[in-house]
This record gives structure tokens, C-alpha cells and sequence, in this order.
């Protein structure tokens, strides 16, 4: 796992980027009450 | 190698769900605080801008109707259609019941009235009425389509009281009346009270008509009364080949009628019936259509047509006026049917010096006259003829002897002069009306060789007393007959009169 980190990180945090950034979208919308289309996911 | 790429998967999975949890975390701490305002509106502003591009992107995306998720159907409205066709009295009328003493006005217009008892009582027994036809009640409109009625009373047979019965029970359109089968015409009938088969009215014909816009029925003519107008009866042989059908004009008129009588005297006498004035449709039939007499046949119906005291053909009096033409008087085709049975006995009877002393004919027609002359025989007393030996015992003996004698061996090529003395052989006196007309036919017959004119047409040359080419005075009625009818003898005057030139 450490050689992972150690030659992927910048991917990595690119995807913890990506999760903070979804997160806080879905959370968001979640919070103003608009309800999620269909085919958009969400729940 | 697989390990590898399993633990690299694994390791961004986990961190991108961490930054979710993240993100999650982050949002809800910044909602708490001032920054919530503006995080919000930043959510919202990103939600306009993805619907934006999704909008370019996808333009088809959100222009279908949204579908509702439940519909309200109204109920059906039967109305008082259905309610009304099982019970007897409707119990929600249209506007404007009609009833007895109210005839004006259009069913199904106007407010609402309410019906007396005594309209409710004709309504209750009508409706029993129809439902003891064992018909079937026709279907029914709650109102008039369009609110609009139909003019019911525009169909043949249908009075003004039968249409606003009829809205009464829900009939408003030709449509309606059109679709009933016999069973709801039988039903609509008894409703109604017509009394008549049901197969004679014609409702649904004449509905159907003008519920297409197309030209309505008929109406079927209705038989006169007996003993009123002959015309219906006499007037197919008339129409037929009747070409002196004229108006009416004064003189004409006035012979016309004044030669009704003559003309039907032959008719009996050919039977032998002495009754005066034979039915119509007896001198129709009695006198069949010969080839040569056309006009004749064209004049007979008409005078069995004045037996219903109405002149019909008053022209062909007129044109026996006149020499020229080939009218025959209206008395020709009694006349041949007369000869028929007159000609055979005659022959013999009288001795042939009779014959003999014939005059000469005056006009063109040479034979036709003479058989004219031979007519004089009977005359005698207002007309004498020019063979002058002729009198009133003369003709009444040859009268005798005519209705006497049986008809046997006689042809229709014998010598003229036989025939004529046969056609001379029933009273003169009697016919007078008939005896001035012939004689246009035996003008009309001179343009033939007098044996010709003779063996076609002897019968009518017998006819002959031409009062138009005769001196005044002189017009020597004919007669074939048996002297039933004894003509007015101020008619006979006044025909001489109006037909001396």
C-alpha cells in the first residue's frame, strides 16, 4: 500500500479532491430542497 | 500484478469517498455559519448554470407535459335518456311540454312550462297507449342537440300537435325519426293515435329525406272521392295521345260540355244498356285505341272526363271546327265501338235502292259524305237531309231493324253504301252533337279514295252530319246509337250555330 501512495499520490488527491467536491454538491442541494431529477442519481 | 492494481483501486476508492465525507462535512459546517447564505446561492447559481448547458446539450429534455398522476373523468351523463326508457312518464321534461289546448310554438323551445293535469292525463294515456302497441319506445334526447330543434312538422304526415308531442318524448331531430325501426314507428304511432297501418306512413323516408339534405318524398296523392273528378281515371288515356289538350277558352268550352252527352250515348248503345251517361272509366275502356282515329281516342277520354263536370278537352271540339285539321269529334271512338256491333246488322236491311238514292257527297270527301247523308235518314225533324225520302219513320224503322238484327257476316271491306246504311240506322235525331262533328272526319278522310276512307274508315264517316260544310240548317246528326238519350234540341241549335262557317 505504501508504494501506492508513494507513486500515485497526485492522483490520489485528486480523487479526494473530487469526493470533497461531490460531497459538498450533493449536500448542498440536499440542503435547498431541490429534489433530484431522475437519471441524476442522488437520492 | 493483479494485487497491485487491486490495492491502486482500492486506494483511490477510499480516498474519493473520503473527500465526499469530506465535502459533506465541509457544506454543513459552512450552512452553519454566515457563509451559508452565500453557499447557497452558489448551489443555486451552479443549478441554473447545469440546467443552462444541459438545456444547449439537450433541448429535447423537459418539453414533454408532465403527466398528471390522476384525471378526473366526469361521470357519465346519461341523463334522463335511460331514465326515461324504462317508465312511462318521463320524469325530467324538456322545456315546453306541449299540450292540448296550446297548438303554437316549436316543441322544445321556450321556458319551462308546467303541464296542467289535463295535459298530464293525455301524456299518461298516450304513453299507455304506446306501450300496449308492442312497439319499443325510440331512444330519446334529454334536449335538442345545440339546443336547437328540428321543424318535425316538416316531415310528411306530421301535423304541428304530433311535433310538439313528439319533443315531448324527447324527439327533436330528423336524425331520430330517420333511425326508427318499424317496431318504434309502431310504438310513435300508438303514441300518437294514428290509426293507420303503420306502413303507410312515411316518417322515416321523409325524415330520412331531409335529415340529408336531400329533396323530400312525395306526398302520395290521395283518392279523390267517388263520383267527383274523372280525371284521375281517364287521364292516361289522355296524356297518352291526347295532342288537343288546350286551355280552356270560352266558345270552346261551352261545346265542349254541350258534346259531353253525345259522346257517351254510343257506349251504352254498343251494349246494349239503355242507361243514360255510362261511368267514366266504362267509356275509357269501351273504346279501345284504333290507328286511324287517334285524335277520336284523344277526344273520347275527354268526354268521359266531362261526365265529372269539368270540360277537360275543349280543344278538340274547337279543331273539329275546323275543316283542315284531322281532329275527330270526341264522340269517333264511342262511335267505333258502336259500328262494331252496328255495321253487321245493317247490311241487308236495308233494301240497296236506299242505298242508291244517297245524295252525293258535297265536299271532297265523297263516300264520308255520303255515309253522312245516310245519317239524314234519321233526322228528319230539325235537320233534313238532301236525299229528302229520308224521314223520321224511315229512320226509326232502320232503327228497329238495327237493334233487332244480330250481327252476322259482316266484313269490314263491304260496299260502302251497306256500310253506310248501317251506320244511319240508329235515330238521328237523338245524337245531333255527334253528327255535326263527324263529318270534319269525313273531310279529313277525302284526301283517301272514297272505298279507302269506306273500309277504315266507315265508322266514322258514318258519323258524319258536318254542320261546318253544310248549309245552315242542314247539319244532319248521326246517330249509331239506340236512342237512350234524347240530346236537348236547343244544344244541337247552338252548336249549329257556333259551327256554321
Amino acid at each position: 500500500m505504501t508504494y501506492v501512495l508513494a507513486f500515485y499520490w497526485p492522483y490520489m488527491a485528486v480523487a479526494l479532491g473530487l469526493g470533497v467536491v461531490i460531497g459538498w454538491w450533493t449536500e448542498g442541494r440536499r440542503e435547498i430542497g431541490e429534489p433530484p431529477k431522475s437519471g441524476e442519481g442522488g437520492s | 500484478m493483479i494485487r497491485h492494481a487491486a490495492e491502486l483501486w482500492l486506494g483511490f476508492a477510499l480516498v474519493f469517498l473520503t473527500g465526499c465525507l469530506i465535502g459533506s462535512l465541509i457544506e454543513r459546517t459552512i450552512a452553519q455559519t454566515r457563509a451559508g447564505r452565500l453557499q447557497r446561492r452558489c448551489v443555486l447559481g451552479l443549478l441554473r448554470i447545469g440546467r443552462g448547458i444541459l438545456w444547449r446539450l439537450f433541448p429535447w429534455r423537459g418539453q414533454a407535459p408532465e403527466v398528471p398522476v390522476s384525471v378526473a373523468i366526469p361521470a357519465p351523463a346519461y341523463g334522463t335518456a335511460v331514465n326515461q326508457i324504462g317508465g312511462l312518464v318521463p320524469h325530467d321534461l324538456p322545456p315546453g311540454p306541449p299540450s292540448d289546448e296550446e297548438e303554437e310554438g316549436e316543441p322544445g323551445v321556450g321556458p319551462p312550462r308546467r303541464p296542467s293535469a289535463a295535459t298530464e292525463r293525455r301524456r299518461a294515456e298516450s304513453l299507455a297507449r304506446a306501450e300496449a302497441s308492442g312497439g319499443h319506445r325510440p331512444m330519446a334526447l334529454a334536449a335538442p342537440r345545440g339546443g336547437k330543434a328540428d321543424a318535425l312538422i316538416a316531415i310528411d304526415g306530421v301535423s304541428r300537435r304530433e311535433a310538439r308531442w313528439l319533443g315531448e318524448i324527447g324527439i327533436y331531430h330528423y336524425g331520430q325519426i330517420a333511425a326508427w325501426t318499424p317496431v318504434e314507428l309502431t310504438w310513435v304511432a300508438a303514441y300518437l293515435g294514428r290509426t293507420e297501418p303503420v306502413d303507410e306512413l312515411a316518417w322515416v323516408a321523409s325524415a330520412t329525406a331531409l335529415a340529408t339534405g336531400a329533396s323530400p318524398p312525395k306526398r302520395r296523392p290521395k283518392p279523390r272521392p267517388a263520383g267527383g273528378d274523372a280525371r284521375e281515371i281517364v287521364e292516361p288515356l289522355n296524356t297518352e295521345d291526347a295532342p288537343a289538350v288546350a286551355p280552356d277558352d270560352g266558345p270552346a268550352e261551352a261545346r265542349a260540355i254541350d258534346a259531353t252527352p253525345a259522346a257517351m250515348v254510343p257506349l251504352q248503345t254498343t251494349d246494349g244498356s239503355a242507361a243514360v251517361g255510362p261511368p267514366p272509366e266504362r267509356g275509357a275502356s269501351v273504346a279501345p285505341p284504333p290507328p286511324a282515329a287517334e285524335p277520336a281516342e284523344a277526344a273520347a277520354p275527354a268526354d268521359t272526363d266531362d261526365a265529372g263536370l269539368e270540360p277537360r278537352v275543349p280543344a278538340a271540339i274547337p279543331a273539329a271546327a275546323e275543316p283542315d285539321e284531322a281532329a275527330v269529334p270526341p264522340a269517333a271512338a264511342p262511335i267505333e265501338a258502336a259500328t262494331a256491333h252496328a255495321e253487321p246488322p245493317a247490311i241487308g236491311t236495308l233494301p240497296p235502292a236506299e242505298s242508291e238514292a244517297l245524295p252525293p257527297a258535297e265536299s271532297g270527301a265523297a263516300e264520308p259524305e255520303a255515309a253522312a247523308g245516310d245519317t239524314d235518314l234519321g233526322v228528319g225533324d230539325d235537320a233534313p237531309s238532301e236525299s229528302g225520302g229520308a224521314g223520321d219513320a224511315s229512320g226509326e224503322a232502320a232503327a228497329a231493324l238495327f237493334e233487332t238484327a244480330p250481327p252476322e257476316g259482316a266484313t269490314r271491306n263491304d260496299p260502302p253504301a251497306q256500310r253506310s246504311v248501317a251506320l244511319a240506322v240508329p235515330p238521328a235525331s237523338e245524337r245531333p252533337d255527334e253528327a255535326e262533328e263527324a263529318p270534319v272526319r269525313a273531310a279529313s278522310a277525302g284526301d283517301i279514295p272514297a272505298e279507302e276512307a269506306q273500309a277504315t274508315d266507315g265508322r266514322v264517316a258514318g258519323t258524319a252530319g258536318d254542320a261546318a260544310e253544310k248549309p245552315e240548317g242542314e247539319s244532319a246528326p248521326l246517330s249509331s246509337g239506340d236512342g237512350a238519350l234524347v240530346q236537348p234540341e236547343e244544344k244541337t241549335r247552338d252548336r249549329r250555330d257556333e259551327s256554321a262557317p
